[in-house]
């Protein structure tokens, strides 16, 4: 066990290394330097110029700013935003309370949502086709779209509930369950032909056994690293629920900062939010390792 | 799943010539007009500047499709290649691809998107890399996959044994057998592909605000749908109906 726990961990650390070291390289080497774009753009003299490219440590070789970066990441410094003179940790803390309540209870709205309809969908109940229908909606109404409906159908006519998280947690999450519900439905189907539900039925197992004992494990089991890789989308998520509904958390930062070319602070939320994933992801893996003894022995 | 492939193309086809059907043109505003409800002159009303929505959404279905096709073909093509190479080259590269891979998709596709827009300017081309690009690495992996798959095949070992060489496999065994999962997961990149190109517009990336697609005119629709909803909802339903459509068809390829 310890050493599965310690080669994931290696895995993740490597894997966090090399995605820090795409989006640093990325974001330096896309066409036109986007710093220097940035700064030239800015319209100040050239002199004024240099000495911002020095102070924030532009001027050195590409190299010595990559490990200068690197040792800042685990050092939290994270850079400077080119505008304002807040650290881009000092203005990702201060949007990320929102961002995170926003997130996690939109993936707990999505687990909820997603496990209730997947097993509806799957065993033939008389409102299967009600919730296949809706995680057809989740899969394919595109989330900008739900977001505008709740806005103004709800919004409009409940004062007050516009400023709150309802909606947004309600649009994130319903769209955050389609594809947990429909993994978990399309294995309840392949188990339920299962050669060893047979055996269990012709023993003479009464149904609700045979789902309780043979079924839920191995339906829920896989849809489990499903739950971590929704924290992808959940994140590209909130930059849209974020701007549809006005809330200043990191997406709506990411978009601003896009907007304006602040690189430093896109680079800070992109890396966050590759870390958050990555982070999300072992967390889920190692869960499936824990709870499925078949891989642990 | 022949019956659904002809649907869903009938439906592609019907959206790329649908501006004949067109009643006005599309970018003519009328100031007269502004906002009205649908009625026999205007099927889906009109929006902000007078411009007719039902013709709106005909001209724009045709720019969204052409737009996520784009982006689609930017996505799997080089996919497919790399794939290929991938396969052929040693097991180390694969490691190595793998772990370069698994950094990748850890940025959400619309971040990738995002950022490769804000470097490269506007436009029809540079939402379709920006799209495409951020679709890549996914469908990398499920080719990836797949391709190892259909590996443990019979007739590929016996192609082996005959002294095929590794492209001849790749190409002529390992590509058709990986044929039906890859055409489905080609169906759902296209639905990702429509679905983010015109968050990207409604983002306020977009291109120019004159030429109608989906995306431009929900952003537009968005602000006016308290007065006027069906300035949101002809883009809105489109959009849906398309990627339900074609979600559907990949679900009933696998």
């Amino acid at each position: 066990m310890w050493a599965i726990f310690l080669r994931q961990l290696a895995n993740l650390l490597l894997t966090i290394f090399i995605a820090v070291t795409l989006a640093f390289f990325a974001l330096r080497l896309l066409p036109g330097n986007a710093i220097d774009a940035q700064l030239q753009g800015s319209g100040l003299p050239p002199e004024t110029i240099e000495a911002r490219k020095a102070a924030l440590g532009f001027d050195k070789p590409i190299h010595i700013q990559y490990v200068d970066y690197l040792i800042g990441l685990v050092s939290s410094d994270w850079g400077q935003s080119l505008y304002e003179g807040q650290t881009v940790l000092e203005i990702m803390h201060s949007r990320l309370p929102d961002t995170l309540s926003l997130a996690s209870l939109s993936i707990l709205l999505g687990i909820i949502l997603g496990i209730t309809s997947g097993l509806l969908s799957g065993f033939n109940t008389p409102v299967s086709p009600i919730f296949r229908t809706l995680t057809d909606l989740s899969l394919g109404i595109p989330i900008y779209f739900t977001a505008t409906i709740l806005l103004f159908v709800i919004a409009s006519r409940i004062g007050g509930i516009q400023r709150g998280l309802f909606l947004p947690v309600l649009a994130l999450g319903f769209h955050t369950s389609g594809a947990l519900a429909r993994i978990i439905e399309s294995n309840l189907k392949t188990i339920q032909q299962a050669p060893f539900i047979q055996t269990a039925r012709a023993k003479g197992l009464s149904s609700q056994a045979i789902t309780r004992r043979h079924m839920l494990k191995l339906a829920l089991l896989p849809a489990i690293p499903v739950i971590g890789l929704q924290a992808g989308i959940l994140f590209s998520g909130t930059v849209i629920t974020e701007t549809i509904f006005g809330r200043p958390g990191l997406g709506l930062l990411l978009l601003d900062a896009t907007m304006e070319r602040d690189y430093p602070v896109v680079q800070g939320v992109v890396v966050l939010a590759a870390i958050f994933y990555l982070v999300m992801n072992q967390i889920a893996n190692l869960t499936v390792h824990l709870l499925d003894p078949r891989l642990t022995t | 799943m022949k019956k659904s492939i002809l649907i869903t193309c009938l439906y592609l086809c019907l959206i790329l010539i649908a501006p004949i059907f067109s009643t006005h043109d599309p970018r003519q505003t009328d100031a007269t007009n502004i906002l009205q409800a649908p009625d026999t002159s205007h099927f889906f009303g009109t929006d902000n500047l007078g411009r007719d929505v039902y013709s709106r959404t005909l001209h724009g279905g045709q720019r969204t499709i052409l737009l996520a096709s784009a982006a689609l073909a930017i996505a799997v093509i080089p996919a497919l290649l790399l794939a290929m190479l991938n396969f052929i080259s040693p097991a180390i590269v694969d490691k190595l691809v793998e772990i370069f891979l698994n950094a990748w998709l850890a940025f959400p596709s619309l971040l990738i998107a995002l950022v490769i827009l804000a470097l490269s300017g506007r436009g029809f081309m540079p939402i379709a890399i920006a799209t495409g690009l951020a679709q890549l690495p996914y469908f990398l992996q499920v080719a990836r996959s797949t391709f190892k798959q259909s590996q443990s095949h019979e007739y590929i070992t016996a192609a082996k044994s005959l002294g095929a060489s590794d492209w001849h496999i790749v190409a002529r065994h390992i590509l058709p057998a990986s044929r039906p999962t890859l055409m489905a997961y080609t169906g759902i990149t296209f639905a990702y592909c429509i679905i983010n190109s015109a968050a990207l517009s409604l983002l306020g990336l977009g291109g120019d605000p004159s030429i109608p697609d989906w995306g431009v005119m929900l952003a537009t629709g968005r602000t006016t749908f308290r007065v006027a909803p069906w300035t949101a909802f002809a883009p809105g339903i489109a959009i849906s109906l398309t990627v339900i459509l074609i979600n559907k068809l990949a679900d009933s390829l696998r």
